[in-house]
């Protein structure tokens, strides 16, 4: 009898039995839905980093373009624009950049290894600012062109403008697929949830008979959905955080010039701590969403039964 | 306990398989539901299980409109019911111990209040040693005593058996309709729908419930 007895204790009765749950192919499903919802997660905190980086670089430094034009003198203009601008209190540091930094600085778009001498590419002096004041950028601008009438001063401001709409057409997205991903589930685990239902229609049966009630078999869907939709989401949301830890290997393993012209273009590949939380996060809800979604249809559906 | 006033049943858009059928099953009381193949007496036990609804007429069962019960009182009628199915209505995936301790566990006991007692219920009726094994190894009689087992072992007001004793041997028949008899004795109302009449005569039935025709005629036989 104690053999018995330690037998029985060691069984976890699961009522619902995973087979008539459609398990495995509901646990495919959910795991690739919760795959792109972290990728679009991540992806987001992501973009968001490299926009807030880029606009923060962008909104504290003033470009002011000396354009190589017949007859002035291009290394006047840049002395006199590094004046006007050190006697600004806004401005932080000031310096002019040489013709091969230009180059450089042109081979994300140009490609590197050109012969650019004879492009008639401007002068740049780069203006760090100390803070985004408009009245005193206004003010820079100002004592800049007085002092060389030629140049082209850029303050970014279209820019910054054209970097806050990508940013929230790049936020508009990400909420769109999640919620896509989100009704996707929802139909995913509503067939799943009455095909199981349908498939134990004599375990739920029998379960009445004895006197169960539709809130306990309720409850037995939710944790046979909630463990496959965890399954799921483990897998998902696991594959999802391997690609951006992968991504970032394989992109601080590119050569110094492939990795400084992406970091141009994209920003650092580097997902920040918060970035797997978001992604954690998306899994959590996801699981918490299919367990209520099967409650919920079991219940309805249960109704019918009675 | 359960009362039929002038209970009418058909499928669909068929005849009436039965008919006009008014009785009352006492407290305490023991009968046979007889009748020959076909006649309407799995129909008539779920009925009495309210897992059909009459075409017309009215049950009463634990003096409650069996029409006017919502899900949550119908729960509870059935947890006052224990059933035995005649196709024995094991969970396949479920052990002979976890099938038997079914009706304890719905109800949100604790494993630990109801194990010695189902492992005793389950030796007493001859399955003591095969607590862990699945429906599909058991032999049709073995399932037939999981399953009475399963119907009793809430201890219920009511009992309602199909054909309890149709796979087992006769001395297990008798023993286990001396397990029906002390369950009754007990206080339990007992009905046990058979069309084995041998087993009726032999058992002294004092009353029976016999179902010709589509009607449900009672016989009461002082005889015990």
């Amino acid at each position: 009898m104690t053999l018995h007895v330690m037998r029985v204790r060691s069984r976890s009765t699961s009522l619902i039995p995973h087979d008539s749950v459609a398990g495995r192919s509901l646990t495919v499903v959910i795991a690739i839905l919760t795959f792109l919802a972290c990728l679009a997660a991540g992806g987001a905190v992501l973009l968001g980093e490299a926009s807030a980086a880029w606009r923060s670089d962008v909104s504290k430094e003033v470009t002011v373009q000396i354009k190589p034009t017949s007859g002035e003198d291009a290394d006047a203009d840049v002395e006199k624009v590094l004046n006007a601008a050190r006697a600004s209190p806004l401005v932080l540091a000031v310096r002019a950049l040489g013709r091969d930094e230009t180059e450089r600085s042109l081979a994300p778009w140009l490609g590197s290894g050109l012969d650019l001498s004879e492009l008639p590419i401007p002068r740049l002096v780069v203006v760090t600012l100390a803070g985004h004041d408009s009245d005193q950028i206004a003010e820079l601008r100002a004592r800049v062109l007085e002092s060389a009438p030629n140049v082209v001063f850029d303050d970014h401001a279209i820019w910054l403008t054209h970097l806050s709409t990508v940013g929230r057409s790049l936020t508009l997205f990400v909420f769109l697929l999640f919620a896509l991903v989100v009704a996707a589930i929802a139909i995913a685990v509503g067939v799943a949830t009455r095909a199981a239902i349908a498939d134990a229609r004599e375990i739920v049966e029998v379960l009445h008979f004895v006197g169960a009630s539709d809130e306990f078999i309720t409850s037995h869907f939710q944790q046979s959905f909630f463990r496959i939709s965890a399954e799921g989401a483990s897998i998902g949301g696991g594959a999802a955080m391997l690609l951006f830890v992968l991504g970032q290997f394989l992109f601080s393993r590119g050569g110094p010039e492939d990795a400084e012209a992406m970091t141009v273009l994209l920003g650092a590949f580097h997902l920040p701590l918060h970035g797997y939380i978001a992604i954690v996060a998306v899994c959590v809800l996801l699981v918490a969403m299919t367990a209520v979604f099967s409650r919920l249809i079991a219940a309805a559906n249960l109704r019918r039964i009675y | 306990m359960l009362r039929f006033e002038n209970v009418g049943l058909r499928y669909g858009l068929g005849a009436e398989i039965i008919r006009d059928a008014t009785f009352n099953i006492a407290p305490q009381s023991f009968q046979f539901l007889t009748g020959p193949s076909g006649a309407g007496k799995t129909s008539l036990l779920r009925l009495m299980l309210l897992s059909l609804k009459p075409s017309r007429g009215q049950i009463t069962i634990f003096d409650q409109d069996a029409a006017n019960l919502d899900n949550t009182k119908l729960t509870n009628v059935r947890r006052r019911i224990g059933v035995v199915f005649q196709d024995f209505r094991l969970l396949d995936h479920l052990t002979t111990y976890e099938n038997v301790a079914l009706p304890l566990l719905v109800q949100g006991r604790a494993a630990s209040a109801y194990r010695d007692e189902v492992i005793e219920l389950l030796k007493w009726v001859g399955l003591g040693e095969r607590i862990d094994a699945l429906p599909a190894v058991l032999s049709g009689g073995e399932k037939q005593r999981a399953a009475i087992a399963r119907a009793l072992v809430g201890r219920p007001e009511l009992l309602l058996a199909d054909e309890p004793t149709g796979n087992v041997d006769p001395e297990m028949a008798w023993r286990l309709l001396r397990l029906f008899v002390e369950l009754h004795k007990s206080g339990t109302a007992v009905v046990i729908a058979t069309h084995d009449l041998t087993l009726i005569d032999e058992f002294r039935a004092v009353r029976k419930l016999i179902i010709t025709d589509g009607h449900v005629l009672v016989r009461s036989e002082d005889r015990e």
